[in-house]
């Protein structure tokens, strides 16, 4: 659909070229209203396992499904077809919008054992339209454990609040992501947050190197937090944080006035929103970027999610990234 | 500096005020609850902006609640007052205003060298100057009310100021309760709802009848009292002040001749008690005579000058004392005529060798006693021959006693002669043919002729007598008794009297004794017996002298004229008009003359009107073609009435007491005086704060970004 630019550089995912905050992703199935992977349509699904399924075919569709089934889906990047290169490897639909062939490069990497991590505290469950945060990180994390069983990959899954309160062991079987799906099920938001005792937990269960996936919403009270995750990521792990918001909690959108009740403590404030709105913006774009500048020096991958994102585009965004980082290192 | 409104009745409006409170206190009970994940950011910039956040809180609390009070106070039209006007001045909304100037003779009381009456006008423009042009205002100079039309309220402030100006100070008493009667007759025509009467006096005791209720209005929901602001124009200082009251003059025998004795009152209110005080009786050309006296504080002292004048005729002249802040009162007029001689010619109508047998005896003894008892009276005594060559212009008095009849060349003259104010006096006897004189004088006899009676038994005596006359008004008592103890053998019959004739007296059998009638300025006296004791014992009783020389005074007008005719300020007073009179004028004291002619002399007297000042009014008289000359004794004296010389002020509680209720403010509004600022409006100032304070709330309002980017 968008012909008028071209991809910036290599690492560029063709699906995320023209107007992504509008389509939702090159790669997405388009419709005149919602995106089919937008949360509020996947979210009237039934099973988790069936909007997990929807979301990665989805997003395969998109990608022209790799017929290198056993490789492991690290996707790497798009590179500029030249002589010797396999065309079975050409991105056709890449070639439809620029006329220009490019050629998808996997890493093929076998043996990866990912864990996803869900923080399911009781802020999770807050939602100001639409899906809550932990219905959205179950999603979004059953997808990625659905993406990489299709990849042949080892899935472990940790569901935590103030500890870990559901554990998974990452195996490869087949039957494993039924188990997998049902713990992320199971999950509800309940009790406070305490990520880096969740961590040492899941230190202590995976010795050997293996892709962390962090689900959660950082709000947690603990200042070690960020500790804790760089002595995760110096034993070699490679870790992927969903800073999962909704986007009330950046933008604040509330006029009236409000008694602001926590979630997961007896703190509460009446006022009128209108009156801190704009300071409130300032603290949470200021954790935001400390947070994100704090993991990116730790060389940790760090995604803000917003719950009203496209499923798809952030899974494509997550693919292309790591395939880019992967090139990077 | 004061604040007065005039629709006072938006100040309810300032309710509004409490408004924002209210809808402040509610808001923070209706806070909508809202479990929120993120509450630390919210507790951080909660704790960031605090103070920034309840400074700005506070900050649209008072401008909301300033917007919703400025703006009602703005609407309800409020006026700066300066500090001297603020008890006086209280207006509300359009009304219809009447501003009483105390007019009365207290008002030309001096403080500190300016009439009282030029800082109640002052006063007055200030009132005049405070009021907004929905304001309606009449201006009432008055003293005790007003006998003709009152005047209406107008619109037009700079006409009020002008009627200020023209306004003047009388000579009358006040009487403010008619004042303000009047003006609330004036206020209540006006349609304007809210009704005010400014009353600018010194406050006199005098000038107030507490006894008469406030007056009051009739309307449609009932009787309705106008709002009433006295206004001291002394400022609360006391008045004291001295004058001369209750002045009179009488004849003192003890001097002689033309003495007199000037009995007057020294009255004082207020101040310190005064000695020495110089007071002297004086003509317009001379001080007469001259005492001193001790006048003591809030008393009286009665005190007597006499004096002998050397000329008879009428003298115009005041009894005065030292001057002080009232002057008009330190003197009293007086206008006198002090005794002339009388030119009395003596006709002796029945010359005897033996002079106790004649008439001119009897009357020469009656009216010159003799050394120790002078008399003003100048006679020549002639027979009937010398009648008829006699001038009678040289004469006041013609006394034919005895005379058989009047010789016909004086028979014309003698008419003339009391038509032109001479006296003649007529006594019976022997010789007297009533026939001659029914002929020649029956136009000016007081009664026809008849013939002589005798006496039944040989004794009458007087009966019906005329006490009350001038002429026996001397006898009292014992006096009377031995009046009428004198006897008659004889006395002469008359036909009934002529229209216009007394009887002052009469014998027993009712036949008249003595009878006097006016003819033109004159009058004619009959005396029906003898003044010699051919026919009676009179002549040789002890009160025929008196009776002798009162007649012979009044038929001369020497005793009426010493009686002093006072009017009051304002009373009109009737002047007689002679027959043959073109044109009456009268001279006040000072000022152009007054005429009387044509139609207005038809009546045969004229009414004046115009004593509108203290002093003495000449009357002259024109007659044909002549020079108009001085009426004898048509002198009057006007004068003011005392009771406003006592300048005792009334107690300001008892006066409060009386008409509160009709007072907004009470006692200290009653008596606020008017100082100098005049009225301003203050309302633009309060709705230029209330949009400046708008403007305010409104970018306090404004989200923080934005009011950084404007300022």
């Amino acid at each position: 659909m968008a012909r008028e630019s071209e991809p910036k550089s290599k690492a560029t995912e063709p699906g995320n070229t023209g107007s992504s905050k509008d389509n939702g992703g090159a790669a997405t199935t388009e419709s005149r209203g919602l995106s089919l992977l937008h949360p509020d349509v996947v979210a009237r699904i039934g099973p988790l396992h069936l909007k997990a399924r929807q979301v990665v075919e989805g997003v395969l569709s998109g990608l022209h499904r790799s017929p290198h089934h056993g490789q492991s889906i690290e996707f790497s990047e798009h590179k500029e077809y030249s002589q010797g290169d396999e065309i079975r490897h050409i991105d056709w639909k890449a070639y439809g919008k620029f006329d220009k062939y490019y050629v998808k490069q996997f890493e093929h990497e076998t043996n990866l054992r990912g864990w996803i991590v869900v923080d399911a505290s009781n802020s999770m469950a807050y939602s100001n339209d639409g899906v809550t945060k932990l219905e959205y990180a179950k999603v979004l994390a059953a997808s990625l454990a659905y993406l990489m069983t299709q990849q042949g990959d080892a899935v472990g899954v940790l569901v935590y609040g103030s500890g870990a309160r559901a554990y998974l062991p990452a195996r490869a079987s087949g039957g494993h992501l039924h188990e997998v799906l049902k713990t992320l099920d199971d999950a509800t938001a309940a009790e406070g947050t305490d990520l880096g005792t969740t961590l040492d937990f899941l230190a202590e269960r995976s010795p050997r190197r293996a892709m962390v996936l962090l689900l959660t919403d950082l709000l947690d009270p603990e200042e070690a937090t960020l500790a804790h995750l760089r002595r995760l990521r110096a034993r070699k792990h490679d870790i992927s944080v969903f800073h999962v918001m909704d986007r009330a909690e950046l933008d604040f959108p509330f006029e009236d006035p409000t008694l602001f009740v926590g979630m997961e403590d007896e703190r509460q404030l009446p006022i009128h929103p209108l009156e801190i709105r704009e300071s409130y913006i300032e603290e949470v774009e200021a954790f935001i970027e400390s947070t994100q500048r704090a993991l990116t020096e730790a060389d940790i991958d760090y995604r803000h999610t917003l719950t009203d994102t496209p499923y798809d585009k952030v899974l494509i965004d997550f693919i292309g990234r790591r395939g880019h980082l992967r090139s990077n290192t | 500096m004061s604040l007065s409104f005039m629709h006072p009745a938006f100040l309810w409006g300032m309710l509004l005020g409490t408004v924002p409170i209210i809808i402040h206190l509610i808001n923070r009970r209706r806070h909508r609850k809202h479990e929120f994940a993120a509450i630390a950011f919210v507790l951080r910039s909660k704790v960031r902006q605090a103070r920034k956040l309840r400074l700005r809180r506070l900050l649209l609390l008072i401008c909301r609640t300033l917007l919703c009070l400025l703006v009602p106070l703005a609407l309800a039209r409020p006026h700066f007052h300066s500090t001297a006007t603020e008890a006086a001045v209280t207006d509300t909304g359009p009304a219809a205003v009447a501003v009483v100037l105390d007019t009365s003779l207290s008002m030309r009381y001096e403080l500190d060298g300016q009439a009282l009456f030029e800082q109640a006008q002052r006063q007055a423009r200030e009132i005049i100057s405070s009021l907004s042009a929905e304001d309606a205002v009449a201006i009432l100079p008055c003293s005790n009310g007003f006998d003709g039309p009152l005047p209406g309220t107008t619109y037009e402030l700079a006409e009020a100021r002008r009627q200020v100006r023209a306004a003047t100070p009388t000579y009358e008493r006040a009487d403010m309760m008619e004042c303000i009667s009047a003006a609330t007759r004036v206020v209540a025509d006006s349609p304007l709802p809210d009704k005010r009467i400014y009353v600018i006096t010194d406050l006199t005791e005098s000038a107030w009848r507490l006894d008469s209720p406030p007056p009051t209005i009739a309307t449609d929901d009932g009787e309705m009292q106008p709002e009433i602001i006295v206004v001291d124009s002394t400022g609360g200082r006391e008045l004291p002040n001295r004058w001369v009251d209750e002045l009179s003059v009488e004849p003192a025998m003890a001097l002689g001749p033309r003495g007199y004795s000037f009995n007057f009152i020294v009255r004082s209110s207020g101040g310190a008690s005064a000695e020495g005080i110089s007071a002297m009786v004086r003509t317009d050309d001379s001080a007469l005579v001259r005492g001193f006296l001790d006048v003591p504080k809030n008393g009286t002292i009665h005190r007597t000058l006499s004096h002998q004048f050397k000329e008879g005729g009428e003298v115009i002249g005041s009894v005065e004392i030292d001057g002080d802040a009232l002057q008009v009162d330190d003197s009293y007029p007086f206008v006198m005529q002090v005794q002339r001689d009388v030119r009395a010619l003596v006709v002796d109508g029945n010359p005897s060798v033996n002079r106790f047998e004649e008439e001119v005896f009897f009357i020469e003894r009656a009216l010159f006693p003799g050394r120790g008892a002078p008399s003003t009276i100048r006679s020549r005594i002639v027979d009937t021959d010398g009648l008829a060559r006699a001038d009678l212009e040289a004469y006041d008095l013609l006394l034919l006693l005895n005379v058989r009849e009047v010789p016909s060349a004086a028979a014309a003259d003698i008419p003339v002669f009391v038509e032109r104010g001479g006296g003649l006096f007529i006594s019976a006897g022997p010789n007297l043919d009533p026939d001659a004189y029914n002929r020649t004088l029956g136009n000016l006899l007081p009664a026809t002729l008849h013939i002589p009676k005798e006496a039944d038994g040989g004794q009458a005596a007087f009966s019906a007598v005329d006490w009350d006359h001038p002429v026996f008004s001397i006898f009292v008592g014992e006096g009377r008794e031995g009046f009428v103890s004198a006897r008659f053998s004889r006395y002469l019959l008359t036909r009934p009297p002529r229209e216009g004739t007394e009887v002052l007296a009469t014998f027993d059998d009712g036949a008249p004794a003595l009878l006097l009638r006016p003819h033109g300025q004159g009058r004619v006296a009959l005396y029906t017996s003898t003044v010699s004791r051919a026919w009676s014992d009179f002549p040789i009783r002890s009160s025929f002298l008196p009776t002798v020389q009162q007649l012979a005074g009044y038929l001369s007008r020497s005793l009426e004229e010493r009686v002093d005719e006072r009017l009051l300020v304002g009373q009109s007073h009737t002047i007689p008009v002679p027959p043959e009179a073109e044109e009456i004028l009268v001279m006040p004291p000072d000022g152009p003359p007054v005429g009387f002619k044509g139609e207005a002399l038809a009546n045969g007297e004229v009414v004046f009107s115009g004593t509108d000042r203290p002093g003495v009014y000449k009357v002259k008289t024109r007659m044909g073609r002549q020079e108009p000359v001085k009426s004898r004794g048509s002198s009057f004296v006007v004068v003011t009435d005392r009771r406003e010389s006592d300048t005792s002020r009334l107690d300001p509680s008892e006066l409060a007491s009386h008409l509160r209720g009709s007072i907004a403010g009470g006692e200290e509004a009653l008596l606020g005086g008017v100082g100098t600022g005049a009225r301003r409006p203050a309302w633009s100032w309060f709705l230029l704060l209330a949009v400046l304070v708008f403007a305010l709330e409104g970018w306090l309002c404004m989200p923080s970004g934005k009011r950084k980017a404007r300022s």
